[in-house]
């Protein structure tokens, strides 16, 4: 090349020389002036050194361009480097001759580095991308649409990227995290929703529509998260509300399931609310279980045992207070203002009392009258006693103004007799009167208060009783003395005529019995007394002469019966049961006492089916249903077996002897009662004639216990 | 179920019950060993006091009773007509003799040291265990009776049968030739449990159809005047009716005289029999009451809860065995209030 060139500027001056030579030529010819030949050479020298000037310039600026060129495709290189985090290109370039192919050699590099580094721009802005969706959904921000990812172009290392990277690892783990989160928020609020009977569609919807999707991609933004733990402690809140409602409702219906013994049918309904009473929160789990409805349903059954208890109450207020009632008036105390109009069941309707309260009042009430009757007995009897003994002096006075009274007609001798024992009964009023007022007046002194019978003072009846008596006293004293003056004349008649003979007063009881057709006047007497006896509970013990009467009236009775006096001892009998059964509600009472743990109502049928019934009952069926059958029926025969009427009666006659010797067909249930409980046993000639009933029951019937049965022993 | 009222433990439930009904439990008069006997053909023995089963002893039949020998040995009456000796220890159980029929009950004198057998056979029969195995050397004497014997009960010397068609016999140990007494039970049905008094002077009888006698004996009877009646138990009212259940068995207290009476209801009863009243009610089994049982220092009281086939062949509980500890409150006799002192 250098040779090229050094010939190209060789020939330049051989054609400039041998173009001189032709100019030195031609001036000779003409014979140009040496001064002019000096300018026009100055010039053509001036001119070409001018000329390359120029070119020489122009090369030094294109020379100065490639080197900026060059410098600026490195410096970029080195940028791109440095951003990249790679290391400056120390893949430098081959040795170059010249700055062009320098240049040439540079910008595929550069443009390969450009190449990568929108690569890695792009890598940077999808991730940047993501991890910005990601924490705008957590974040709960809406996207803005056109906001550009800004990158940091300085720095595109892979470390950055890298960092970059686990930041979303991480972003979208929390988001997973966050779903889970909601997925759990979601099934308590579910679980929730059901115990409470709400709409879980609704209440996960007012939160955020997208929750509701079951499988959708859910809203997982703090917000949401917020409120769905804000809504699950809301509804924990209403579930712990209303679960110590439901709890205190159910304790309420166990404590009155508890008072009213309900059967267990009705506490079946209810045995789902009344098992959680001790339950905590978590544990109650059924769905609806805490639903409006289902408290509602619990409350209305509260409700309704509470009316009914009240209604019960009621019933037991209104008994206790007939009780007091009936036992003031058996004591012969006024109920003053024991029952006052504060205690009565409108009040306790209206809430004004508490039944309770009533019911405690009324409880005190009965004991302090029964202290009260307890000290006033003694006097009470006396008072009893003499009440009586009144009742037959008024009767004498009676009987005494009859003229008629010494006529021989039916039963005129029992008069006769009975006014005799009235007249020693009056004699002793008296002496009873007088024990009566010390007793009384011991028992104010004793108690600070008067002594009311009936409402009065008795000691201001007793004075009255006994300034009417002196009144008497002295009217008879007045007629006696008249008597005396007529008797002092009667005697000088009799001095006449000879006295008269005293009726005979003596009468014999065995001759009353057997003669006692008894006139109706005798009946109605006896009657009477019997009824001044029957309140008094001790009868026997105070009065053993009417409790005699009262023997020997069975005895009559029966002997009529035997004797066929129908229409009369028609008559009597009916009386006589009536009497007894009057009698009869004492025993029973005690009999209940007996047996007060087998509650057992008195009249219920199961004494009366125990009673007709046989021992022999075919265990193989059900029992009870056949007991069921009997009682329903108890005379027909079962096609169980059983045996037939008549053997039923006599079996039951000779297994137990009848204490009452008559048979009342009205009231079985309660003579037989006693009977049942004091079982007298069987005399041996009554159980020889037994078994050889029993006998032929076995060849009908042959009996089993439940062992036999289950093992499959049967006698062939 | 029901919260209403926590039931008060039953008592301790015994592991390993029997598989099947429980025909009788008795506690050894010497320690707190309980012997069971079931419908599952075996007799099992446990250790109440600590919930242990020491011993099952396999039968070829349904066991229908038992009763302790002493403390290592007890007998067993079975439905295979067998009545059997078994040795705890060794496990080892001979045949004593053989009924005709299934044995129903069977009792252990301490006094007379021999066993007496009650069979359906119509037959008592004694048995001396003391002499070797095989029937023809242990076999005292048979008695026959009026009907299948159904229950046994001894105390001393005095024995009393009670047997179907409620027929009650009471026999003198010594002179077992000619029953002392001959009676009819003044209950209405048939006998479900007969139980002497712990001193000896008379019996208690119990019925299917849950009423309870106190019968004094005839040779007793000078001593106490009132020496009978009867009462009901283990009723239940419901609605319009009664639902009577039987009373399965009665344990007489030793001291006090006071008894438990327990039946298809599943209560256990204690009952003051002197003042008739019910001291106390345990709380409800889950079914019927076979059996029960003091321990003999009365701390314990076995409860054997296990259907008794009342109502024939139906779905049940599971048997169980309870045992529980006795309170002195609930079984002592209050004392008697007299509402009005007597005037």
């Amino acid at each position: 090349m250098l040779n090229q060139y050094s010939e190209q500027f060789e020939r330049i001056e051989t054609t400039c020389g041998s173009l001189l030579c032709e100019l030195q030529k031609i001036w000779d010819e003409v014979g140009e002036v040496d001064g002019q030949r000096d300018t026009i050479l100055f010039e053509l020298e001036q001119e070409c050194l001018k000329l390359y000037m120029k070119k020489v310039d122009e090369a030094k600026e294109c020379r100065t361009k490639l080197q900026r060129d060059i410098a600026i495709a490195k410096a970029e290189i080195s940028d791109i480097c440095i951003s990249m985090g790679e290391n400056s290109v120390n893949h430098v370039l081959k040795p170059v001759r010249n700055l062009k192919e320098e240049l040439e050699t540079i910008s595929p590099l550069l443009e390969d580095m450009r190449r990568k580094k929108v690569e890695r721009i792009n890598q940077y802005v999808g991730v940047v991308e993501q991890i910005q969706k990601l924490s705008n959904e957590i974040l709960g921000v809406k996207e803005q649409n056109g906001n550009k990812v800004l990158v940091d172009e300085t720095n595109l290392s892979l470390r950055r990227l890298e960092e970059l990277h686990t930041e979303l690892h991480e972003l979208q783990n929390e988001k997973i995290n966050r779903l889970n989160q909601v997925q759990d928020h979601i099934n308590t609020i579910n679980s929730l929703c059901t115990v409470l009977g709400m709409d879980f569609k609704q209440t996960v919807c007012r939160i955020h529509p997208t929750l509701d999707d079951l499988n959708g991609e859910k809203d997982a933004s703090n917000n949401t998260i917020a409120r769905l733990a804000a809504q699950i402690q809301s509804l924990q809140e209403l579930k712990i509300k209303r679960m110590q409602k439901i709890q205190d409702l159910a304790s309420a219906l166990l404590e009155l399931w508890h008072l009213m013994d309900t059967p267990v049918e009705e506490q079946q309904v209810f045995l789902n609310v009344t098992c959680k009473i001790a339950a905590s929160e978590p544990e109650i789990t059924e769905p609806n279980m805490l639903s409006i409805d289902c408290i509602k349903n619990v409350e209305e059954e509260v409700s309704r045992l509470q009316r009914l208890k009240i209604s019960r109450m009621k019933e037991i207020v209104l008994k206790k207070k007939v009780e007091l009632e009936d036992m003031c008036r058996r004591t012969h105390m006024v109920m003053e203002a024991l029952i006052s109009a504060d205690y009565s069941i409108e009040a306790m309707e209206s809430g004004a009392i508490d039944p309770l309260y009533l019911l405690e009042q009324i409880d005190l009430q009965i004991s302090k009258v029964r202290v009260e009757a307890f000290s006033r007995k003694e006097i009470l009897e006396k008072v009893e006693k003499w009440l009586a003994a009144c009742e037959d002096e008024s009767w004498l006075e009676e009987y005494i103004r009859d003229d008629n009274r010494y006529n021989a007609g039916r039963g005129a001798h029992l008069t006769l007799k009975r006014a005799e024992k009235a007249r020693a009964v009056v004699n002793k009023i008296p002496a009873m009167v007088e024990v009566l007022t010390l007793k009384t007046t011991a028992w104010e002194k004793e108690r600070g208060t008067e002594f009311l019978y009936d409402g009065g003072r008795l000691l201001s009846v007793l004075e009255d009783y006994s300034s009417l008596r002196q009144g008497k006293e002295l009217e008879r004293q007045r007629q006696r003395d008249q008597k005396k003056l007529h008797g002092q004349l009667i005697a000088e008649q009799e001095a006449l005529y000879g006295s008269k003979p005293s009726p005979s007063i003596s009468g014999k009881k065995a001759s009353r019995t057997s003669t006692a057709a008894a006139s109706n006047r005798k009946l109605s007497l006896g009657g009477a007394m019997l009824q001044q006896v029957k309140p008094e509970k001790l009868a026997s013990r105070l009065h053993p002469s009417k409790k005699a009467d009262y023997l020997n009236e069975n005895s009559l009775v029966n002997h009529q019966r035997s004797s066929g006096f129908a229409t009369h001892s028609g008559r009597r009998s009916s009386e006589v049961s009536g009497r007894v059964v009057k009698k009869q509600p004492p025993v029973t009472a005690k009999v209940r006492g007996i047996e007060s743990s087998a509650v057992r109502k008195p009249l219920s049928p199961v004494s009366f089916a125990v009673n007709s019934n046989t021992d022999i009952v075919n265990f193989i069926e059900d029992q009870k249903k056949v007991q069921n059958r009997q009682r329903l029926d108890p005379g027909c025969k079962t096609p169980t077996g059983m045996p037939s009427k008549p053997s039923l009666i006599g079996n039951d006659e000779n297994r137990t002897p009848k204490a009452m010797p008559i048979p009342m067909p009205t009231t079985p249930s309660t003579v037989s009662a006693p009977m049942l409980m004091e079982m007298t046993p069987a005399t041996p000639a009554t159980s020889g004639a037994y078994k050889v009933e029993r006998i032929v029951e076995q060849v009908q019937q042959i009996e089993y216990s439940f062992e036999e049965v289950r093992a499959g022993f049967f006698l062939s | 179920m029901t919260s209403v009222h926590p039931p008060a433990a039953p008592g301790r439930e015994l592991s390993n019950p029997p598989t099947d009904g429980i025909s009788n439990l008795r506690f050894s008069n010497h320690s707190d060993h309980l012997l069971v006997s079931s419908w599952d053909k075996t007799v099992r023995l446990y250790d109440a006091s600590a919930n242990s089963l020491r011993g099952e002893f396999m039968h070829g039949g349904p066991v229908l009773d038992c009763c302790f020998h002493d403390d290592s040995s007890g007998f067993s009456a079975s439905a295979d007509n067998t009545v059997r000796r078994i040795v705890f220890s060794y496990g080892k159980e001979d045949i004593l003799g053989r009924h005709d029929a299934p044995v129903r009950c069977i009792e252990y004198s301490y006094a007379a040291g021999q066993v007496i057998t009650g069979s359906w056979d119509k037959t008592l029969k004694c048995w001396d265990p003391r002499g070797a195995s095989g029937q023809e050397r242990t076999f005292v004497g048979t008695y026959p009776q009026p009907e299948r014997v159904y229950l046994l009960s001894l105390v001393g010397n005095r024995l009393v049968v009670a047997t179907a068609g409620r027929h009650v016999n009471v026999y003198d140990l010594q002179k077992m030739s000619q029953p002392e007494e001959r009676r009819e039970s003044s209950l209405k049905y048939q006998t479900r449990c007969v139980r002497c008094y712990p001193n000896g002077t008379g019996y208690a009888l119990s019925s299917v159809e849950g009423e309870l006698q106190w019968s004094s004996l005839i040779s007793q009877r000078p001593v106490k005047p009132k020496s009978m009646y009867a009462f009901k138990c283990c009723r239940k009212s419901q609605a319009e009716l009664d639902i009577v259940y039987p009373v399965n068995a009665i344990a007489l207290h030793p001291v006090y005289g006071t008894f438990a009476t327990r039946g298809c209801d599943g209560f256990v009863n204690m009952w003051d029999g002197n003042n008739k009243k019910r001291l106390y009610q345990y709380s409800k089994y889950p079914t019927s009451i076979a059996a029960l049982s003091f321990s003999r220092d009365v701390r314990l009281l076995a409860v054997a809860s296990s259907y008794t086939f009342e109502e024939g062949d139906k779905p049940h509980e599971p048997d169980a065995i309870f045992v529980r500890s006795v309170n002195e409150i609930e079984v002592k006799p209050k004392p008697k209030v007299y509402p009005n002192p007597p005037a």
